[in-house]
Order: C-alpha cells, then structure tokens, then sequence
C-alpha cells in the first residue's frame, strides 16, 4: 500500500490564509468553522473584504457573531444580509435570535410577525415568536405560538417540547402542556423525557389516575424499568391501591436482584433502600394479622 | 405503440441490429429498461426480527424487496406501491441472528441482488454474548487518499469479507465534508461504501458538519434525517428506552448496549430531553457493556478543538460523563479532532485538563494486555465508577497535529496518523485497536470485567475455619478434574456474606508455595441472565424454614468451573465450593505445601480461609488435605 505525504504543517497565519483562500469558493465560509469564533470572524471578515454584499457570508457572521456573545454585531450582519437580498426567513430569524440575545425582545418580536406575515405558518419563526413572547413575559401566547410550531413540524424534538409544556404551565395552563403531551404522543409514541414530565405534572395536580395510565404507558415498552415500577408504587398507594403497590415494589426488587448490589449506581442502591423500607412499612407486623 | 414501431422499423434495410435490440427492450418490463440504482442498496434500522432496505432511483417506480435464506432461493416479498425514487421497504418476519440473501427492485422488475454481494443479518437477541466486532471512526468525510487508505487497510484486517467479519459499523460525525449535504454524503459515503453498505448497516452520529448540511435536530429534518433511519422508538434492542428522536438513540448488539448522542444540536443540560431520556435509558439496561459515542470529545487537544474551551466538549464532559460513569459506561467514542486520543482507565474528570488528579486515574498503564495488563473492572454488567475508556477516533481521513504539540496530558496513546478504531468484544472482555492506514495495529487496550479475582499471592486478614478439607482430583482429562473446598467449623457472620442469592459472586482462590493455583468463580450472570417471570428457575435457592442457607447448584448440563455452592450463617458456619472441568484450570499435582485456600464474597471483600501445612495425599491424581484450627 503506497504511504500517504506527510501532513502539512502551517502556522496559525498560514492556516488562516488557507482558510481566507477557501472562502473564496462557495459555502466555503464551513470551512473556518473549525476555527474558535475569533479567528472565525477574521476568516469571515478576510472573505467579506472579496465579496462584501454576500448575504450567505453575512448569515454566517451572523450566527459566528451570536455564538462569540456579539449579539449586537449578530444583528448587524443579520439586517445588512436581510437588506442584500437574503432568504427573507431565514434572515428575519437570524435578526430575530440576535435581537433576543440581545435582550430586545420587542424588536426580535416586530421583526418576527413581519416575517411571519411574509411566511404564515413557518415552524422555525413561529417558534421564534414564541420565544420572542416568552422573554415578553406573555406566556400564554407563548404557548399557543410553541404549541403551533410543534403542531407544524413533523417531528419534533423532545426538548421542544418540553419547552411548550413549561411555558404552557407558566402561563396557568396546565392542562394545555398534557394537550401537548398527548398530541406529539399519537406521532412520536411514548417518550420518557415527555411522558415524565406529564406525569409530575397530573401528580402535582392530583391527578393520580391519569399519572398511572401515562405510567403504565411507559412500562409498556419497558416492563423492567425499576425507577418506573418504584414511581407506580407510589402512585397506587395514592389511589390506595396498596396490594398494587406492593406487587409493583416486589417487582422492582426482582428487577434489581437480577443485578448484583456491587452493580448498582449509588441512585440505584438509594431506590432499593426506599422499595425495601416502604415494603416494611407496609406489611402488617408479625401475630397481628387479622383473625 | 410498441407493434407499429416495430412494424414501421421492420421495413427499414440495415437497420436489422438495432431493431433487434429495440424489440428485446420494448418486450422486457418498461421499468427495467431506463431505470437506474443510484444508490446503495443499503440497510438501516435492524431489529431482532426487521431490517429496512433502502435504496435510491434515477426514475420514479413502485419498491419491491425479495429475500431468503441464500442465494437462488428468495422466497419472500414485501413492497410497497409508492411510485417514488427513494425507496424504503421494511422487512419483518425474520429470526435473530440470522443471514438472508435479498434482492431489490420494482413489482416487475429486479434491478439487483439475489447474490452475495446482497446480504444482510439481523440483530443477536439481546444479551446474546457471542464474539462482536465494531469499525467505528468519525470525521471520514472526505473520498480522498488517506480515507481509502483507512479504508483498505480494514478491509484487509477483515479477510476476504469484510462485512461478515464487522458486527457494527458505527460513524462518529463529519461523514461528509464539507457541508454534509445530500451530494456530499453521495460522495463520501454511498459511492465510497457501495459494496460494504449492501451488506452491512450504517450506524451514525451527528456531527457539526451535519448541522452545517442544513440538518437540525429540532425537527429532525435535512438530509442526513432523510437518509437514515435509526431507533428513536427502542425499536433495535429491548434494554433501553425510547428517545422519541433520530438524533440520539440507543440499541443492542448482544451484549452491548449503545448509546448514541447527539452532541451538536440538542440541548446538552442537566434536565434536558436528551439527559432525561440518558438516565432513563441507562437505569433500564442490563446489557454486560455499555458503549456511548458522540461527537465532541470530552477529553482533546486536537487542532482547532480543545476539549477546555469548545462549549460543546465542555458540557458533555460535566453533564454527561458524570452520568453515564454513574450507570457503569465502559467506552465512550467520538471524533471531531482529527487525530487519536486514547485515556487510559479513567473515572471522575469532569473538569478542564488542569484539575486532572491521580485519584481519577483508575490504572495509569497503557491496557496493553502484553506489556502493562489489560484495564480490570472488578464487576461485570454496569459498573458503576470502575472506569471507562475515552477514545477520540477522527482521523479516518484527515490528520492533524495537537495544539499544544504535546497533546492531552491524559493520555494514554495519541496520535497524529490515519485510522479507524477496531473494537472486538466477546463475554467479558472488549479490545481496542487503533488501525493505521497502512494496516498496523498503532494502540491496543483491553478491558476485563469480573476480574475480582484472586492476587498472585494469598491476602491476609481472612476469616480462619475451624475445620477444613480440600480435594482436587486430576482426571483423565481436563474436562473431569475436579475440586471441593469446605471451610467449616467458626462461626460465619451473615454480614459478611452478604447475598449470595442476589450477588451470585464467590470466588475461590488457591495458592501452594509457588503462586496461584486455583482462580475460579460462580458465573456471575448467573443471576442476572433470567427474566422476572423465570426468577422460579434461578440457580440459587434459599428456604425461609432455614434462615442464613444459600444454596447454588447448576442444573443446565454445562457443568464446567465452579458450579456448586452452600453457605450457611450463624454460629455453625459452613461454606463450600466444588467445581468441575476445563474451566477450573486445575494444574497438575503434587503441589508445594503450604497450600492456602479462601473463598473470596466479593461484594463484601470479605474472604474465608484455611492453610493446609500437610497434605494426606499429594500425588499426581489428587491432592487431599485436611487442617484443624489449634
């Protein structure tokens, strides 16, 4: 097998004329973001300087910028690339998120209903609005804008929506972040960091019932799940189902004997010490069963 | 249309040939004539059960998928009327394990397959432990010299089929340079694995030039979305849980469990979907390894990426290794310097480089099993804290130097060369090898796990019994050697046994005058291999009439190594070992007196002991010793 050349060695001034070479060609602005974010905008500014009314140049200055903590300079390349002729979304987004870096929520929320109004029903900027609004303080449209983003994009990812649930429940709404809940559920199935959340959520409102038939929900996919068994516990003795409870308990026991304790993550060992106590506490103390 | 066109150019003098050849097309299906694969085929998702087949058109047809056991024999179909130039079929109905032979191709027409070049395999039944190799490496994303090189050099590592030696194929991130959009990953990827994809599945994750490709994870869209299909619903393993995601996701090949997270474009807080899902997912595994890979590296000094100032390195480390050393992860890859950084045993180092301390270091060696040893987990399954390996794999197609020159100082190996990481797990042992382009094996390391065994010499501060007897017997073979240990006679605190039922892990050590005789132990999945609905059929039984009695006797027929044991509690203690066969290792006798025994409980470190000074028998078919204390 022939051997390869050596590797090329260049001194940082040598790799960022490299780098200012590459950016000569198209997307080619990719290329420095290898680079830490300074050298970045150097890089940038260096192709900038050759072809200064590229709007992909200024988005990419743009999100360099926001991602150095420059939201103001983020904001700068996002209007001049808005002005130069960029995809007018995705430009309104990038001044949007600069704007909102910033902490100039009414501006990133002005610049957003514009973009809106030229795109109604883009996901990304209704999401953005959404944001925009939360950092307002208005919740509620908050919620309905994070809400309709969910409801626009085929998949979502689970932190947003957890992020719909949360300024559902900050805007009084609990019931609307179950909604969620239950609709990204028929699309994505079962999802334990969104189902957890939900069930802490008809728990603290008492809603215990509904807490188990999410629960048992989870334990579908995996009927081995310990902490799982061990919350259903809890939630039977609330509905004061305590044979259930124990069962459920007994049941992670078995689970957890199938692993040695040496095994056992220090979370784990504290699990097993709670199934063991509660298990205790329930049962009846010796001669005093009923006659 | 088809007979006047014939009948007009029937006429024509000189023409004869091509008419020929234009009648053989028009009477073969119309498909077939024009259409193209200009992509793979190649397999996503596998289950126990399913695979998905997919492939690319240059036209537009229906998708059809014939398999069977070999060639020449497909006797199965799936397909899927959607006329559309990206095909994806789903086949079901398969068994575990197991190699079919397919074809692809329209409802008329076959455009490939049905040969050995067209091969794929389900996925082991989880915690299956059979031999398992895994070709893992990031940051490939070039079709150029060093990648062919890197390539090449696996292959030839492989024999002559590559893809029946690899188990999983796992890419680390920058699959495609530079924008890893559809046409690059055309370029680095489909043309570039072509044969190998036909037959092996591609596992991924995200890197940060996938994010640049237009990809994001929030809505799990762009190409690299588009182009694979990985477990976001548990569906290739039943040790973890659902992420509800594409861009992290976990999955079981035998006895490893994988975790794939995406360090680029999901949110990587404490709290977040991703850690919520983590924890969740490491709590429900039972799998023997634990193999996470991401992207960013927690531990580098590449060029251009420090793991002390990017952001993205920097979270994983603080907020996700913590966790994942909790739940007892092995090995964690990733790529995204473009060099070879490789920790040694490690736990702890959540921190930037400079508050590394000696506590963190688990094993300082190398983990070459030739020179320094191999890494000694002491339990198997998770293990939690008892150190992992961080490997940093992005060279596959492009090397470069560290900055500073002189690297990571936590390393164990790093390296600026070309290669791909080759990992080989089987049982309780996993094998690293880093492989350079030109087919040397650069760095190795082992990890054993279960290796709670015995010292070179006895450890004192044992128990003593009061009475003692040990009896080993050369048979005709290896295969019928023989050997009980009974220490009896003192009393045996129940604490200091702690659960046999529930640990399954006594050991029994046994020296004479010159070393290490004897190094043996229950096996320790002897527990944890039953489902809870067959706890009844566990091989440790106890009585509640008779409190402090365990007992474990192997009733599978594979009655090979230690596979009987008693122990009973309390005043009159008792505890016995008896083991048969290859496994034992038994050497030959007479042995050097003194002889010491100890049967070793290992969750609780404490060890029971007796020293036979003389022996009754000390031949060279058996040794037969008693001891009585003063």
């Amino acid at each position: 097998m022939p051997r390869l050349p050596a590797l090329p060695r260049r001194s940082a001034q040598g790799r960022l004329r490299h780098l200012v070479a590459a950016l000569l060609c198209a997307h080619a602005a990719i290329a420095a973001a290898h680079l830490p974010p300074s050298e970045q905008i150097q890089a940038l500014e260096a192709a900038q300087a050759t072809h200064p009314d590229d709007p992909e140049l200024l988005l990419q200055r743009s999100a360099i910028e926001r991602r150095a903590g420059h939201p103001k300079a983020a904001a700068t390349a996002a209007r001049r690339a808005l002005r130069l002729g960029a995809t007018p979304s995705r430009a309104h987004l990038a001044l949007a998120a600069a704007l909102l870096d910033a902490g100039d929520a009414d501006q990133a929320l002005e610049t957003l209903e514009t973009a809106l109004d030229q795109a109604p029903g883009d996901p990304a900027l209704t999401r953005a609005r959404g944001q925009a609004r939360r950092a307002r303080g208005d919740f509620a449209g908050a919620a309905r804008d994070l809400a309709a983003a969910l409801d626009l994009t085929a998949q979502p990812s689970p932190d947003d929506i957890l992020e719909a649930m949360s300024v559902h429940v900050a805007s009084g709404d609990e019931k609307g972040a179950l909604a969620v809940a239950d609709r990204v559920r028929v699309r994505l199935g079962a999802v334990a960091s969104i189902e957890l959340a939900a069930i802490r959520l008809e728990r603290e409102s008492g809603r215990h019932a509904a807490a188990l038939a999410r629960l048992d929900r989870l334990l579908a996919q995996s009927p081995r799940h310990p902490g799982w068994l061990a919350q259903r516990a809890a939630i039977l003795d609330t509905l004061d189902r305590g044979e259930e409870a124990a069962r459920s308990r007994e049941h992670a026991l078995a689970v957890l004997r199938l692993h040695p304790r040496s095994r056992h993550p220090e979370r784990i060992a504290t699990l097993e010490r709670e199934l063991h106590a509660s298990l205790a506490a329930s049962s009846p103390p010796k001669g005093d069963s009923a006659p | 249309m088809t007979s006047s066109l014939i009948s007009r150019n029937a006429t024509l003098v000189g023409r004869a040939a091509t008419l020929t050849t234009l009648v053989a097309a028009l009477l073969a299906p119309a498909a077939a004539s024009a259409q193209t694969i200009t992509r793979g085929p190649y397999l996503q998702k596998p289950t126990t059960t399913s695979i998905v087949v997919r492939w690319r058109t240059d036209t537009a047809s229906d998708s059809r998928v014939e398999w069977g056991a070999a060639a020449g024999s497909l006797g199965n179909v799936a397909s899927d009327a959607t006329v559309t130039t990206e095909h994806s079929i789903a086949v079901t109905g398969l068994s575990p394990g197991t190699t079919y032979t397919y074809a692809v191709g329209t409802t008329t027409t076959r455009l490939g397959g049905d040969d050995t070049d067209h091969r794929f395999t389900t996925l082991p039944t989880p915690g299956t432990r059979q031999p398992i190799r895994i070709w893992t490496y990031g940051d490939s994303g070039y079709a150029n010299a060093a990648h062919t090189a890197t390539r090449d050099a696996y292959f030839a590592y492989s024999g002559a089929n590559p893809s029946d030696a690899t188990d999983v194929w796992l890419m680390l991130g920058d699959n495609a340079y530079f924008l890893a959009n559809d046409v690059n990953y055309q370029t680095a990827v489909f043309d570039f694995y072509e044969d190998f994809m036909r037959r092996e599945v591609l596992w991924s994750v995200l890197g940060n030039h996938e994010f640049y490709g237009g990809n994001t994870s929030a809505t799990q869209t762009g190409p690299y979305f588009s182009m694979f299909d990985f477990p976001s619903a548990r569906e290739s393993g039943t040790n973890g849980v659902a992420s509800g995601t594409e861009a992290y996701y976990s999955f079981d090949y035998g006895n490893i469990h994988f975790v794939i997270l995406d360090s680029m474009d999901s949110s990587r807080a404490v709290g977040s979907a991703m850690l919520t899902w983590l924890e969740q997912d490491l709590t429900a595994t039972t799998a023997d390894w634990t193999i996470a890979a991401w992207h960013h590296p927690p531990y580098s000094k590449g060029q251009y990426h420090d793991s002390d100032t990017e952001v993205n390195e920097i979270e994983m480390r603080a907020n996700v290794v913590p966790l994942l050393e909790d739940y007892g992860v092995d090995l964690v890859v990733s790529g995204h310097s473009h060099s070879y950084e490789r920790t040694p045993l490690i736990d702890g180092h959540a921190g930037l480089s400079d508050t590394l301390d000696a506590s963190m270091l688990l094993d300082t060696g190398s983990g070459a099993p030739d020179t320094d040893g191999a890494y000694r987990k002491a339990d198997t399954g998770q293990a939690p804290n008892q150190g992992a390996v961080f490997v940093v794999a992005g060279s596959a197609a492009d090397a470069r130097p560290f900055i500073p020159v002189e690297g990571h100082r936590l390393m164990a190996s790093k390296l600026v060369s070309y290669g791909t990481m080759v990992l080989e797990v089987d049982g309780d042992t996993l094998e690293g090898h880093f492989l350079g382009h030109e087919g040397d094996i650069l760095d190795s390391f082992r990890i054993e796990k279960g290796t709670a065994r015995c010292p070179a010499s006895p450890p004192s501060g044992c128990l003593a019994s009061g009475k003692s007897g040990l009896v080993a017997k050369q048979g005709a073979n290896d295969a019928s050697d023989s050997l009980t240990y009974r220490w009896t006679g003192a009393e045996l605190p129940a604490a200091d046994v702690g659960d046999p039922s529930a640990e399954s892990d006594l050991g029994l050590c046994v020296w004479d005058a010159s070393g290490l005789l004897v190094d043996s132990a229950l096996p320790p999945d002897a527990v944890a291999t039953y489902e809870v609905a067959a706890l009844a059929t566990k091989l440790w039984v106890t009585d509640p009439e008779k409190p402090g009695l365990f007992l474990y006797k192997e009733t599978t027929g594979a009655a090979d190594g230690l596979r009987f044991a008693k122990v009973q509690t309390g005043a009159k203690g008792l505890m016995l070992v008896r083991g048969k066969g290859t496994a034992l290792a038994l050497p030959t006798s007479p042995w050097t007196l003194p002889v010491t025994a100890q049967i070793v409980a290992r969750d609780t470190g404490v060890c029971f002991e007796s020293v036979f000074a003389e022996a009754k028998k000390n031949d060279s078919t058996k040794f037969i010793a008693k001891a009585t204390a003063d």
